[in-house]
């Protein structure tokens, strides 16, 4: 009842008897919302739009059937006169989505009719209505604002009879009903497996000057497109989810109970400061519960996988450790992975609000990590997507890059810098061995700079810059301010944005005060000129010992002033005096500030740091002692110089290494052509 | 024959011509080194100043491979090698069908053992009819590759997903058919042997008889043949897990211990050689005391089809 009371209050009834015909609305609804107890004391969020949401789902028909209330807060100074709704399913309506054009058919799959209806996906609005009751439906209609695709009906736009005045919080009440596609950009169906997200008429979000870059109040609402989805505001979601009996279900928030209905069961679900509300069912499904610390954790998966399900616990329990002492506090009671069976993989490695999804297979080794890499980079999504709520329509690289770096870095710590995706007999690597190759693995790793609208990535790049460029120069930020100051930074950024949206300028503004507090000696001009090369650029970096030299100084002949004597030089004594250099240099257009690890002979060691400014660049010394070796950036903080085996000159080296490679390659070719023989 | 004997006698027979297993082994190395050098030089050039590779020692670096990859190999060197390779790769196969003439004949003239000139004849005498046999055999092969393939498609429903349970089914598939794959793969192989040591001893122009000759021999007498076959099978699995449990105890991590664990290497391979000429040595010994002395009017007796033979001229 605490929770109806709550919903009273926000909505805008101005009447005694508006307030009793919503009690009765209420009361008439078949799946009402007694017993959704609040779960956080107080909101951790602004909860802007919130959403009361009675389903079913029509497993004959592959449709579900819905009722929903959108609670909404006009935080702006603005009156606003209309309203946009993202609905994701026209997506897969036909091949002339947007989405669908994007990916060029390739998520429909070459394998799957498409002459068949049932592979596609629909949604449509019934009714809309205002608390007036006024018919909204009247004047929506569909647009297009990012391409003006006139057959795509992933965003409505729903004009308003009554504008909503800043400050005011408004109900609206609709129904919809939705043709589920067959498994696709991880919603959808497979068989008797459902997997549902992005499933209702979700609001866009309103910015208004001092939200990210908004200059006037307007809606943020993309349509959707090939690669990313999320921007939404946070809120309080009950959910009452009907489906047959026998089906297991997992979904966003806290069960609050369960209801027989006839034929169905009514799974009575609440989730409170979250931006989204996804869920599955299938009556194959088995549940697992473990805990950590306070937070239940659930995996749901067959039969056949439940060899797996430890994998999974330990690889959430890391992820969570971790960003904890790293980042900030998980402050939800329960977190859910889902495991999809084989032939649902299109569901796989997708993050939602405390319920993720992850992949594996019957017999996977534990030497593959896979699973671990999947479920850790979908947990950190709770920190980077969810509880910080970018816009991953425009900066998915504050999405995804920031969760492939802590990915990386949580993986590496519990499996191993060289070992922790891939650890086979000698073979291995890790995480951010992994998306270093990735980025500079491309053919062109300067398609395009960081910054950029995900669609906009015309010319690929998308996945390797956004996850994989960012995962770098987020670990050369971290080498250039140390482990330590990393984390305070990250810290920082959760305290001041977590249940926000913040953009690039505002991570920006974060970094820059906390070097302004900690490092102002180190970076007496802030960090800009950081970002200004590795977001807003797409140079390289690219750094190299070009080489050494030891000469021994001549004696000077010739006739000099004020001396009497030939080839004769002051200072002329028994030692040997050399001029050694270090010569480097710098390929790329990145510039960073290096180190340098200069060895002599004599066994003394000089580190000496270079601006890296200049194209060319020597160090010199004279003396008697001679340079062995110098390594450029020994500790490697510039983890996104592009080739790291140049960085390092030794006059004269143990060539071991090359021997053993060597060796190695001639003992597989000498196998290789053995076995060929033997084919005789 | 007991297939011990035959076994015994192929191995006598293969110590008493060790040279040839040097031959072989000198060939496998030099056109291995033809494959290595190239790269050889491009890591001198290119890597011999950097303390990077340093890293390999303790155990593998992903991170100097691929930073060696991106800067001098995908678009630029090992195009080359991997062309090279490809290469010296059918040009080494085509010169072990040459070779294997050469084994067969040293086997044949057993009581002379290994002689260059033997040698190098039989190279030259059986090379077409042995490439034109080993291509017979080799399509044998990939039928029976394709029907367990087909097998496995209609146990996983063509690996469509839809269609099966899980993917379970797919493994536990795989899991099922590989056994019987490497049994009847490993038939054929030795049906093969037989025929090449059938064709030796017949010499004919004609691959008719040496052919379907082979199976009659491999497959009569198969609880002869088979045995001695896996007998090998069984020494080549023994050299295999010396080699790898010597070499998993070499710690590489300076130039004496690569030396080391190369030479194991090379033992190794010596050692694969050597199970391939024993295999045929052993078959050879096996064949001569089916053929010469058989009674069964199925095997067909090489005295018979010699005078047949001659009766035809």
């Amino acid at each position: 009842m605490r929770t109806l009371s709550r919903l009273i209050q926000v909505s805008n009834f101005n009447t005694k008897i508006e307030t009793i015909l919503c009690l009765l609305c209420f009361v008439a609804t078949g799946f009402n919302l007694q017993g959704q107890s609040v779960l956080f004391p107080e909101p951790l969020s602004s909860r802007t739009a919130s959403y009361d949401i009675d389903v079913q789902l029509d497993i004959k028909k592959k449709m579900i059937f819905a009722d929903e209330k959108i609670h909404w807060l006009n935080s702006s100074t603005d009156t606003v006169r209309e309203l946009q709704l993202h609905l994701y399913l026209n997506a897969f309506k036909n091949t002339q989505s947007t989405f669908m054009k994007e990916q060029g058919g390739a998520s429909r799959g070459e394998s799957t009719n498409k002459e068949d209806e049932n592979v596609w996906g629909w949604q449509e609005i019934t009714r809309f209505q205002d608390s007036f009751g006024n018919d909204l439906l009247v004047k929506a209609e569909y647009i297009q604002p990012d391409d003006d695709n006139e057959e795509d009906q992933s965003v409505i736009r729903i004009p308003l009879k009554e504008g909503v005045l800043p400050g005011q919080r408004v109900t609206y009440d609709l129904s919809f009903e939705a043709k589920l596609p067959n498994l696709i950009a991880r919603t959808g169906y497979d068989k008797n497996y459902y997997f549902l997200v992005h499933w209702f008429p979700k609001l866009g979000v309103y910015e208004y000057p001092g939200i990210r870059y908004a200059e006037k109040g307007q809606w943020n609402c993309h349509q959707f497109h090939a690669s990313t989805e999320f921007y939404a505001d946070f809120g309080v979601y009950n959910v009452n989810i009907a489906v047959p009996k026998g089906y297991t279900l997992a979904a966003s928030g806290l069960l609050q109970g369960t209801e027989e209905k006839d034929s169905l069961t009514i799974h009575k679900y609440r989730a409170e400061d979250v931006i989204d509300f996804a869920w599955t069912a299938s009556p194959r499904m088995m549940e697992f519960h473990d805990k950590w610390k306070d937070v239940d954790l659930k995996v749901m998966a067959n039969e056949e996988h439940i060899e797996l399900v430890p994998r999974f616990f330990q690889a959430t329990k890391n992820c969570l450790e971790y960003l904890d002492k790293h980042v900030g506090d998980y402050p939800y009671s329960n977190l859910t992975v889902v495991l999809p069976p084989f032939h649902g993989l299109g569901s796989s490695g997708m993050e939602y609000p405390t319920l993720v999804s992850g992949i594996g297979f019957k017999g996977l080794p534990d030497y593959i990590r896979i699973i671990e890499v999947i479920t850790t980079h979908e947990v950190t999504h709770q920190y980077f997507m969810q509880m910080i709520a970018t816009n991953e329509m425009e900066e998915s690289w504050m999405d995804e890059g920031f969760t492939s770096y802590w990915e990386s870095r949580i993986m590496d710590h519990y499996y191993g810098e060289k070992t922790s995706n891939i650890e086979f007999l000698s073979f291995g690597y890790g995480g951010m061995q992994t998306h270093r190759l990735e980025y500079l693995g491309l053919s062109n790793p300067k398609v395009s700079e960081n910054f950029r609208f995900p669609w906009k990535f015309k010319h690929g790049g998308y996945h390797p810059l956004t996850y994989a460029k960012t995962c770098l120069w987020l670990k050369t930020l971290e080498g250039l301010v140390g482990f330590d100051h990393m984390n305070g930074i990250m810290k920082k950024y959760f305290e001041e944005w977590k249940f926000k949206h913040p953009c690039a300028k505002d991570f920006i503004a974060v970094v820059n005060n906390y070097v302004a507090e900690n490092l102002s000696e180190e970076f007496p001009n802030g960090m800009d000129w950081f970002f200004d090369q590795v977001l807003y650029s797409s140079e390289l970096c690219d750094y190299n010992v070009g080489w050494i030299s030891n000469n021994k100084d001549e004696k000077d002949y010739g006739v000099f002033e004020n001396t009497t004597e030939w080839g004769i030089e002051e200072g002329e004594g028994p030692e040997e005096i050399y001029t050694s250099k270090v010569v480097l240099f710098r390929k790329g257009e990145v510039i960073m500030p290096q180190e340098v690890l200069i060895h002599f002979d004599n066994g003394e060691e000089i580190l000496e740091k270079w601006d890296g400014t200049d194209r060319s660049f020597e160090f010199e010394y004279k003396g008697t002692r001679q340079i062995e070796w110098a390594i450029l950036d020994p500790q490697k903080k510039i983890y996104m110089d592009s080739n790291l085996n140049d960085n390092s000159y030794a006059v004269e080296i143990d060539q071991s290494p090359i021997w053993k490679t060597i060796s190695k390659f001639f003992f597989w070719v000498q196998n290789t052509m053995q076995t060929m023989s033997s084919l005789i | 024959m007991k297939v011990i004997n035959a076994f015994a006698k192929g191995w006598k027979k293969v110590i008493q011509s060790f040279v040839l297993c040097g031959l072989l082994y000198g060939m496998n190395f030099l056109f291995a080194f033809i494959v290595a050098l190239p790269l050889k030089q491009l890591m001198d050039k290119k890597l011999s100043h950097s303390m990077e590779p340093q890293n390999l020692l303790a155990g593998f670096d992903f991170t100097v491979v691929v930073d060696f990859l991106n800067e001098y190999g995908v678009r630029d060197a090992f195009p080359n090698i991997l062309a090279n390779t490809q290469i010296i790769a059918i040009v080494f196969f085509f010169f072990s069908v040459f070779l294997t003439g050469g084994i067969l004949a040293v086997f044949k003239n057993r009581e002379e053992g290994f002689t260059r000139g033997i040698f190098w004849e039989g190279c030259a005498q059986y090379f077409w009819r042995l490439l034109r046999l080993t291509l017979y055999f080799l399509i044998i092969q990939v039928g029976i590759l394709s029907i367990f393939f087909f097998i496995l498609n209609a146990m996983t429903s063509g690996f469509d997903i839809e269609a099966i349970a899980h993917e379970g089914v797919i493994f536990d598939s795989i899991k099922i058919l590989i056994p019987f794959y490497l049994i009847c793969s490993g038939i054929i192989a030795m049906i093969s042997d037989y025929a090449k040591i059938h064709m030796v001893h017949l010499d004919e122009a004609w691959l008719f008889k040496p052919f379907f000759g082979s199976f009659k021999i491999g497959l009569k007498k198969f609880f002869k043949t088979y045995p001695l076959f896996f007998l090998n099978f069984l020494i080549f699995v023994l050299i295999l897990g010396v080699y790898w449990f010597l070499s998993e105890r070499i710690i590489t991590d300076n130039f004496t211990s690569i030396l080391l664990l190369f030479v194991l290497g090379q033992v190794f391979i010596l050692g694969r050689i050597f199970v391939k000429v024993l295999r045929i040595s052993t078959a050879t010994e096996m064949y001569r005391s089916l053929v010469y002395t058989t009674k069964n009017s199925e095997i067909p007796s090489l005295e018979n089809q010699q005078v047949a033979h001659q009766n035809e001229e």
